[in-house]
């Protein structure tokens, strides 16, 4: 078991290591694929796990980076999804105007959360979205003269390109959904090579020395929040216009839980793990239709195993890849420097 | 993967030719909170194609059944419109439970142009989508004129409302809202309280107490049986007097195992009942009990005659294309074990209902309470 | 009205209480968010109602219910908590895990027993109680009553036995009770066993009032509860008694003025603001972090 887990560990780091090589490839293989498959049902759930890895790559800033959690981030998504649905049905509104008012409302969630967590634990970020996700499906349900309340929004534009409808079934939205991870992963490279990031990661190691070192660390996680709801509230656009049609029950507490099980099998921190994460369980409920039944005790079976056997997720892990300092410092010439790259998420301890 | 989808999506296309078999695929809830009334609904769908078969099947060939799994969920059902629109062996799409979900699949169904027959859904807009997208079911409308004429025919005089905060259940508030006016001095009670509640609700003594304040003395509900059997039997508890009318949602076993002896002298209005006379309801209560061991509900009759409608379109168009059947399925008109099924422009059939009551644990027909709509309105005068 | 509107608040307010002390005992020590406690409490409802089913009688029921949930509870606290501890791994780890538990057991429930609502026996019928107006049930009287009992109990035993004194030691300092030598790993088993008492009797009490038992009965009164222990301060019992009592009445008042719509997301506004105004709660003290 030891030896199957590092020859593993052994191909992926050889993977990781070619990046160069593998992501090119990776792209050509993708591009091509709504010319080549004709069946439109594989081209939605491929879009589908575009969604999901924005959603979780949003997630992952705040469970990989900052090590806390949110158990209603559903409720950002559906936030996305309700600010650019409604301007597009009720307004008539073009999606690519409405869709930045979705990252808007994303945004205006995660502020809302942020700031009432600003001050508490871990754990209390994990209910506090919980509850919040209610609230949100109440406000929903209930502002009826505005949502349309347990109707749902209907007729919601999709996305056009000089007057070129992209639909799931021309494979026009397969190409926005690729462009569409691509930038989320963009963002989260960003976040994560940046002083910001780097912030953020001190918060997650030990919060009280990070506020010792001088980190603002209630504005951090308020940021981290913030970009986090923009990046679901996006999700939450596409999703809208992918479906034209979106009501409350949508965005259940299973998707959210959906989507932190997502985070924690693919690695908390690791940028690919989300995105093959996606793939794998996005995809399984589609292919073994039959074990449907079980698929929320796999879900559950899944982080207590990842939590005690592998915290860091398929995907992430200590790299044997020395660590890349910011540009203008120089390497302390120390001979046992400890390599570590600490997009890991294995814990302290 | 990716290929792994791609070969479950064409396994089965193009299939339709060399097999010589129709496929019709059914979509529901077979997992999940609602597992119960997609496995009922299955169970009725695959009854009407059976006795289809055992006749020589239509157009001389034999009817197959595919059953997807939605769990309810708008996004599994998305998923699976995609996949049977992708099948082109597939001639015509039965089922969906929650409105919600069932109109995020028939954009894709219409879009594409395959018919969707639904025996569930209650949502105003849901057939308004398009030509493709049919139901038989009872809508809000019929709702709320049995919610009018049981309450007319106690002589009861002050009405409560209390409806689920859902689509289906806000619709029937506001249609009685609206007959109410209509009606004017024609409608001798009045209504004095129209209250929601959230799907989930356990605890009712809160609405019950306003209830009481405000003096009701006959409640109106569209509600599940799931909150039904606790609003009563806390009601029960606090108010002897008291009359319920319940809609086709409390109309099933579970409903009476779960209230006991506070179910007695509830009223419901259902298209639907399995102790009719009628030899068809007879016969298909039968063959349900004993493949799904219980009575059937509502919804499934209302399956099992939506399939129905959809083979007699097969038959008279003597064809089995997608198209054919779109056009086909407005000419539906035969009688089904919930009434006279003829499609209305919008997709609608009209159900007439008949009034129940629960007596010693067991439903019982009130015969001659409930008139159709239109009927009522002429005896009362209204034009 | 309002009178009638309080108390059926407070009736409520004691079910939500009975699930808000299983949080607050093991929060109190491991200061972990128990979220598997609502499945929990299900699970206890359901064993209880499998041997109802069996023709126990409901005596024979709540003790097989209490001490079946009362091991799973503490099995889940040894196989799946007990190794992250000794990893010494961050409290967010255990907080995913017991979530990953709660769904287990709540799907698993499902498939087991099915989705449907499922008839429980009535524990209490001696007809109805008229005071000032105010007309009460006997099951409300019984299940308040019984209710209080209970925790009055719960509190004695933490409060005055040798093992509560123990429980009390590890939560003030776990290292200094170990060295005192209190065998920790035990306590925090019996915690987890008792806590798991807690949500069974809480179940079959709950199932018996509403005369129903479900699948999915623990998610929505599992984070009442939990919001009624935060409220109360966690970790201190009358707080959660306390917690229950607002949360309740808060419903009930929504219900009354705002309409059924707004019900269940009360509880979760008093959540939000607590948590804001006094992120300790009511009763509970103000922990300052230690470097």
């Amino acid at each position: 078991m030891e030896k199957l887990i590092s020859m593993y560990d052994g191909l992926k780091d050889f993977v990781l290591s070619y990046k160069r090589i593998v992501i090119p490839l990776f792209y050509l293989v993708l591009i091509p694929v709504p010319l080549v498959v004709s069946n439109r049902y594989v081209i939605w759930v491929l879009c589908l796990i575009g969604i999901y890895s924005v959603l979780t790559l949003s997630l992952n800033l705040i469970a990989g980076y900052m090590g806390q959690t949110s158990m209603g981030h559903a409720a950002l998504y559906m936030m996305g999804a309700y600010f650019s649905g409604l301007l597009g049905s009720k307004l008539g509104w073009p999606f690519w105007v409405t869709l930045p008012f979705g990252i808007l409302g994303g945004a205006l969630g995660g502020l809302i959360l942020g700031i009432a967590t600003m001050k508490l634990s871990a754990s209390y970020l994990a209910v506090i979205t919980l509850a919040f996700g209610e609230v949100v499906e109440m406000v929903v349900l209930n502002w009826n003269s505005m949502t349309n309340g347990p109707l749902g929004v209907r007729n919601i534009p999709g996305p056009d390109l000089f007057g070129f409808g992209l639909s799931p079934s021309n494979g026009g939205f397969y190409w926005l959904m690729l462009a569409l991870v691509t930038v989320s992963v963009l963002i989260s490279l960003n976040v994560l090579n940046s002083k910001f990031g780097r912030a953020v990661r001190a918060i997650k190691e030990d919060e009280l020395a990070a506020k010792l070192m001088g980190i603002h660390t209630a504005a951090y996680r308020v940021k981290t929040i913030v970009l986090s709801g923009a990046m679901a509230g996006m999700a939450g656009a596409f999703y809208a216009s992918m479906n034209h049609y979106i009501d409350a029950a949508t965005f259940s507490y299973d998707v959210s839980m959906t989507i932190l099980c997502i985070v924690i099998f693919g690695g908390l921190g690791s940028i690919p793990g989300m995105i093959i994460g996606s793939c794998l369980l996005i995809a399984f409920p589609e292919v073994l239709r039959s074990l449907s039944n079980y698929r929320f005790v796999v879900y559950g079976m899944i982080l207590i195993l990842m939590m005690r056997f592998r915290p860091q997720g398929l995907f992430g892990g200590l790299s044997k890849r020395p660590y890349r300092l910011p540009k203008g410092v120089d390497r302390p010439n120390i001979a046992e420097f400890p390599a570590k790259a600490d997009v890991s998420g294995r814990e302290r301890g | 993967m990716m290929f792994c989808l791609a070969g479950c999506g064409n396994g089965e296309s193009g299939s339709n030719a060399e097999s010589g078999e129709i496929t019709l695929a059914f979509s529901g809830p077979q997992t999940g909170d609602f597992a119960e009334y997609g496995q009922s609904m299955k169970a009725a769908a695959q009854i009407a194609i059976d006795e289809w078969n055992e006749k020589g099947g239509v157009l001389g060939k034999q009817i197959k059944l595919v059953d997807f799994d939605d769990a309810n969920t708008s996004e599994q059902a998305a998923s699976i419109a995609q996949n049977i629109v992708g099948n082109s062996s597939i001639s015509a799409v039965l089922g969906y439970f929650s409105s919600g979900v069932a109109m995020t699949a028939a954009e894709i169904y219409q879009e594409e142009g395959i018919a969707l027959v639904n025996g569930s859904a209650a949502h105003v807009d849901y057939s308004k989508i398009g030509d493709c997208i049919f139901r038989n079911n009872a809508i809000y409308v019929t709702e709320a004129s049995t919610c009018i004429q049981v309450t007319e025919y106690l002589g009861r005089k002050k009405l409560g409302i209390l409806n689920p905060n859902s689509d289906a259940g806000v619709s029937v508030t506001n249609e009685i809202e609206t007959l109410i006016e209509k009606y004017g001095d024609k409608f001798s009670a009045e209504l004095v309280l129209a209250e929601l509640y959230e799907d989930g609700t356990v605890d009712f003594t809160a609405t019950i107490s306003k209830f009481r304040e405000a003096g009701v003395d006959v409640v109106y509900s569209s509600g599940a049986y799931a909150q039904m059997g606790p609003f009563i039997r806390q009601y029960r508890e606090r108010d002897e007097d008291v009359v319920f009318i319940m809609s086709a949602g409390c109309f099933s076993q579970e409903f009476l195992d779960l209230t006991g002896d506070a179910a007695e002298g509830v009223y419901m209005g259902t298209s639907f009942f399995y102790e009719s006379a009628d030899e068809k309801v007879q016969a298909f209560s039968k063959k349900f009990a004993e493949s799904y061991g219980s009575n059937p509900s509502t919804f499934a009759a209302q399956i099992y005659d939506g399939t129905y409608a959809i083979l007699y379109a097969i038959e008279e168009g003597g064809s089995a294309e997608r198209a054919d059947i779109v056009a086909n399925l407005p000419k539906t008109d035969f009688q089904g074990v919930t009434g006279k099924i003829t499609f209305d422009e919008e997709g609608n059939v009209p159900k007439e209902q008949v009034l129940l009551i629960v007596e010693d644990g067991a439903y019982k027909e009130v015969p001659g309470a409930l008139l159709s709509q239109t009927d009522y309105e002429a005896k009362i005068g209204i034009q | 009205m309002i009178l009638e509107q309080i108390l059926n608040g407070v009736m409520l307010g004691m079910v939500y209480a009975l699930i808000a002390v299983g949080y607050s005992l093991v929060f109190g020590i491991l200061k972990l968010l128990n979220m598997a406690h609502g499945a929990i409490y299900a699970f206890g409802a359901h064993m209880a109602f499998l041997a109802v089913s069996m023709h126990f009688g409901l005596p024979a029921a709540l003790i097989f219910s209490a001490t079946v949930t009362g091991i799973l509870s503490a099995c889940m606290d040894s196989v799946i908590l007990a190794p992250l501890r000794a990893k010494n791994a961050p409290n967010i780890t255990c907080l995913i895990s017991v979530m990953g538990v709660s769904y287990i057991i709540q799907n698993l429930m499902m498939i087991l027993f099915g989705s449907t609502k499922k008839n429980f026996p009535k524990l209490f019928d001696f007809g109805n109680v008229t005071i000032f107006g105010v007309t009460l049930t006997s099951a409300q009287i019984a299940m308040f009553l019984i209710a209080l009992l209970f925790l009055m109990m719960l509190t004695l035993v933490v409060n005055y036995t040798k093992a509560g004194l123990a429980m009390r030691a590890v939560r003030e300092n776990t290292r200094a009770a170990n060295l005192m030598g209190i065998d920790v790993r035990r306590i925090v088993t019996v915690t987890f066993f008792l806590s798991g008492v807690c949500a069974a009797v809480g179940g079959v009490l709950v199932s018996g009032y509403y005369q129903m038992v479900y699948s999915t009965m623990g998610t929505e009164a599992g984070l009442k509860g939990f919001s009624a222990a935060v409220l109360g301060g966690i970790g201190v019992l009358h707080g959660s008694v306390i917690g229950g009592i607002v949360i309740g009445v808060a419903e009930a008042l929504a219900v009354t003025y705002l309409g059924g719509s707004f019900r269940s997301s009360t509880a979760y506004i008093v959540l939000f603001l607590v948590l804001l105004i006094r992120p300790s709660g009511i009763f509970g003290r103000h922990d300052v972090d230690k470097v």
